[in-house]
């Protein structure tokens, strides 16, 4: 975010979709505001006819006075519907545009960016976006024509005290030139900080629970009242500004009265001016000066909305990381489930994490990687979803770069479960039938496999039970079994296990392997682990010790061959 | 124990009622300002009182001087007037100041307060609600009263100054006068009186909206990866289209009845306008009125019904901010809860 210099931020291009609906808006605002600016010059017309002729018949200027206030009415209620449609309808199409460009984007921009800066953008930058229609838009015009007209029609009732009333104005021009010069990058600094706040709110409350097992609260108010006085310390210098500005504004204003009597009084009593154009003139010079406050106010409105219109825009622009848009033909075939690590290095920050990595794994065999914490599993698994790419190497699906593959068909055919639990607020059914393609039978299958049917016949409503969004109504083993069905239901090639035993009981374990091999015998199965023991029939188990590939081959060879595998083994049997 | 802030028995007040509840219970976050806001509060009644006088001021000039063409009176008019404006212009940067000041102290004050409240409450409370939901309430709820402290609030006490001020002072010009300027108040607090339940009901919907809103998208981003894994962005874009659709809806209710006490007291101001200028003209022809008093009447209804209609802007924003100042309650409310459990 590059929000140092002044952003440069187009908004014409942005608002061109709601031409008309703007040219219809403005049009109603320059009618009601234009209208308006009748009544003092009528009011004051009618006191001068009075005075002229006192037995004169005032009717017909009471009748225009009326329907002018009639019409005054009409415009601005059409106006105030007409702002709401068009400022909600940008801020919705805003959103729409905002939610289908994340979704085409892939897991690494929006964990770099941050799902809260995200959030933000979505929420209160498209509020603030919104400002700019409902506010700035018809705020500006109004005070035009009120600026505009107050001005034409002082110096039409009388030129001469018309120029000396205006000679000050200036000087509310100058004041505001001096104060928004310094105003703006308070406001800017602001709404950075902003961010900043909702980035510490956000990892309190989705954190919430890591915060009270590390018992940090502290901390975390700490960060929080650091960034919160940085906001205040911002309101303060803002405030200083504005402060100063608005005694300018009425200074301005109240010289200007003092100078219109002065000279006004004058010119009645010299018979240049009437009492009337006297009172009008009083009342357009009040018009007048409301036009500035309201520029005033909402000039830091349309500064907000602008930083936040940058933002917005800097999501939208932002390109899409996947190949899927540059042309080549992707691959969409059916695969077998074999898999090949060729040569795979990775390095994360000049840090290596996996050194020269090849393994193949055949289609329907059981394969189990294993390794201490850190050995680099993790990041086996997510080189194989291809959430990350490799810094070199080849990762082949059946024989085809992973990276060529459309990532759309290359996803329904892996099955994933991933260590953390993702559960969604939503009924259990939505959380494991994720895609409207799965089956009746298939959703079933996979619940049995997953052995859920249990824990679906103990909730009132079964599999339409609402769990929420922590999934806090279910234990850890519960919801590792969710996941695990929902990776099933999509009747996948290969399943992918990122340390699934870990919460789930050695019974029910081998139970849900033993289903596993029997329900979908075409299955490859890749389990991510750090215990043997539940893996000691497969096909094929590599051992992986700080990124580097120990040995490969059965337990029983590799309790022949490899010391550390050995060495792992023992101590697990001894924990026991 | 339920944590469950959308399970809270709704507090359904009347909208003054629940006003004034919001103002007795905020009042809470100002300790140590006492003396700053009285500063304020005389700041605020010298400019007032300016604002009051100078219409009447200005009409004893008419009367007494310009038509009598008495330049040495005009003179001594002028003079006083333009001690009146100084002191106005003094009063009205101390009152900016201060008062500012004030409520970004206030908002700090609260912002911590809650965020310490949310960090003392069991993980409970966090099971029982989505996070987007109480980030919203944490941030755009808090930002929605910060908007009214700190560019409403002020304009808030000043026109309410100048309104009743103005309401009380032309009783002592001329009694019939006044009672025709005021009269059409009715109509406003009429009008008030029907929409008002309308305009904080459509609010509420809004700001829940926006937080359903908020919990989706939360929801989404924070497990984007299993979203990617799932083919399921046509799911999420889907949902999101739901949960936005309905966020239009509610907002442009909420928006047009923000903004229909503007066009509103518009209009009675000018209806009072006409009247007054009808009225005056009368007792005018009848002897019992000056020309002067009747350009000061004008000028006073300009000045009583403006400020009202500013007013009416600053009531669609305060309206939000107490929607958003009761679901900033919802959570500091619960804390008690746990106090009593504890004990």
């Amino acid at each position: 975010m590059t929000t140092k210099e002044k952003p440069k931020v187009k908004i014409l291009p942005f608002l061109k979709p709601y031409t008309k609906l703007l040219f219809f808006l403005i049009t109603l605002t320059i009618l009601a505001n234009g209208l308006s600016l009748f009544i003092p010059r009528l009011i004051g017309n009618v006191i001068d006819q009075y005075q002229k002729s006192p037995g004169a018949d005032l009717t017909p200027n009471f009748v225009t006075l009326g329907l002018i206030t009639l019409g005054i009415v009409v415009f601005t209620i059409s106006q105030i519907v007409l702002i709401a449609y068009a400022s909600e309808k940008v801020a919705r199409d805003l959103r729409l545009n905002l939610s289908k460009k994340i979704a085409s984007q892939s897991n690494g921009y929006v964990s770099r960016v941050g799902a809260s800066d995200l959030l933000t953008n979505l929420t209160s930058d498209v509020d603030s976006v919104k400002v700019l229609v409902s506010q700035g838009i018809v705020n500006i015009f109004s005070a035009g024509i009120t600026l505009i007209g107050s001005v034409y029609l002082l110096l039409s009732i009388n030129l001469k005290l018309g120029l000396i009333a205006l000679a000050i104005l200036p000087l509310i021009g100058i004041a505001f030139r001096i104060i928004f010069s310094q105003i703006g990058q308070y406001f800017r600094a602001i709404q950075e900080n902003l961010g900043r706040i909702n980035k510490v709110i956000n990892e309190s409350v989705v954190g919430a629970m890591l915060v009270r097992v590390l018992n940090s609260q502290k901390d975390e108010q700490q960060k929080f009242e650091k960034v919160n006085l940085v906001s205040r310390d911002l309101g303060y210098k803002i405030i200083n500004l504005f402060s100063a500005l608005i005694p300018v504004i009425n200074l301005v204003s109240n010289i200007a009265i003092v100078i219109i009597l002065w000279f006004g009084g004058q010119q009645v009593i010299e018979k240049n001016l009437t009492l009337g154009e006297f009172s009008a003139f009083i009342s357009y010079y009040g018009l007048l000066i409301t036009p500035f406050f309201i520029i005033g106010f909402i000039s830091n409105l349309i500064t907000r909305s602008l930083i936040s219109l940058g933002r917005v825009n800097a999501v939208l622009d932002a390109p899409v990381e996947q190949i899927n848009n540059q042309g080549i033909d992707l691959v969409t075939k059916k695969i077998s489930g074999k898999l090949e690590f060729k040569a795979i290095n990775m390095e994360i920050k000049g840090k290596k994490i996996l050194d020269n990595i090849s393994f193949t794994i055949s289609p329907k065999t059981r394969n189990a990687i294993v390794g201490p914490t850190a050995a680099g599993k993790s990041q086996i698994f997510s080189l194989i979803t291809s959430l990350t790419s490799p810094t070199s190497g080849e990762i082949l699906v059946d024989d085809t770069e992973i990276s060529t593959f459309d990532k759309n068909s290359l996803f329904s055919q892996l099955g994933l479960v991933f260590q953390d639990s993702i559960i969604f607020n939503s009924t259990l059914r939505e959380n494991i039938q994720f895609s409207e393609q799965i089956s009746d039978s298939d959703l079933q299958k996979a619940i049995d496999t997953a052995n859920l049917d249990d824990l679906i016949k103990s909730l009132p409503n079964g599999l339409e039970s609402q769990i929420s969004e922590r999934g806090s109504n279910l234990s850890g083993g519960q919801k590792q079994r969710l996941m695990l069905a929902r990776a099933l239901a999509l009747n996948p090639k290969i399943l992918l296990l990122d340390d699934f035993t870990a919460r789930v009981d050695i019974n029910t374990e081998k139970k849900i392997l033993q289903d596993l091999t029997k329900n979908y015998p075409d299955l490859t199965l890749i389990s991510i682990t750090q215990k043997i023991e539940p893996i000691e029939g497969y096909d094929q188990i590599l051992l992986l010790m700080q990124g580097e590939l120990l040995a490969s081959g059965t337990h029983k060879e590799l309790m022949q061959s490899s010391l550390e595998y050995q060495q792992i083994w023992e101590s697990q049997q001894s924990a026991e | 124990m339920s944590y469950n802030l959308n399970n809270l028995p709704k507090i359904s007040k009347k909208p003054l009622a629940q006003l004034q509840d919001s103002l007795n219970t905020f009042s809470d976050y100002l300790p140590g300002e006492k003396l700053k806001l009285t500063v304020a509060v005389i700041a605020v009644l010298v400019n007032s009182g300016a604002t009051i006088v100078t219409p009447y001021l200005i009409s004893l000039g008419i009367d007494n001087f310009i038509s009598k063409g008495d330049l040495n009176g005009l003179t001594s008019i002028i003079l006083i007037l333009s001690a009146l404006y100084l002191a106005a212009v003094v009063a009205g940067y101390l009152q900016a100041r201060i008062m500012g000041l004030v409520s970004q102290r206030t908002l700090y004050r609260l912002r911590n307060h809650l965020f310490a409240k949310i960090q003392s409450l069991p993980i409970s409370f966090f099971n029982q609600n989505k996070s987007g939901d109480l980030i919203s309430r944490l941030n755009s709820d808090t930002e929605k009263i910060n908007d009214f402290l700190s560019q409403s609030f002020l304009r808030f006490i000043a026109t309410f100054a100048s309104i009743v001020g103005i309401g009380i002072f032309i009783f002592f010009i001329n009694w019939q006068m006044a009672l025709v300027t005021l009269f059409p108040t009715i109509l406003i607090f009429i009008s008030t009186r029907l929409i008002s339940p309308w305009v904080q009901r459509v609010n509420k919907e809004k700001l829940e909206a926006a937080g359903q809103l908020s919990a989706e998208v939360q929801e989404s981003l924070t497990n984007f990866k299993a979203i990617i894994a799932f083919n399921r962005q046509e799911y999420f874009k889907q949902k999101f289209v739901e949960v936005n659709e309905i966020n239009y809806q509610k907002s442009v209710l909420a928006e047009v009845a923000s903004g229909v006490f503007n066009p509103l007291y518009n209009f009675v101001g000018n209806i009072a306008q006409v009247m007054v200028l009808g009225f005056g003209i009368y007792l005018i022809s009848k002897g019992q009125l000056t020309v002067g008093l009747l350009i000061g009447f004008v000028s006073y209804t300009q000045k009583f019904y403006e400020p009202l209609r500013i007013l009416g802007t600053i009531w669609g924003t305060l309206q939000s901010a107490t929607a958003a100042w009761v679901r900033v309650r919802e959570i500091l409310g619960l804390e008690s809860n746990l106090k009593i459990l504890k004990s």
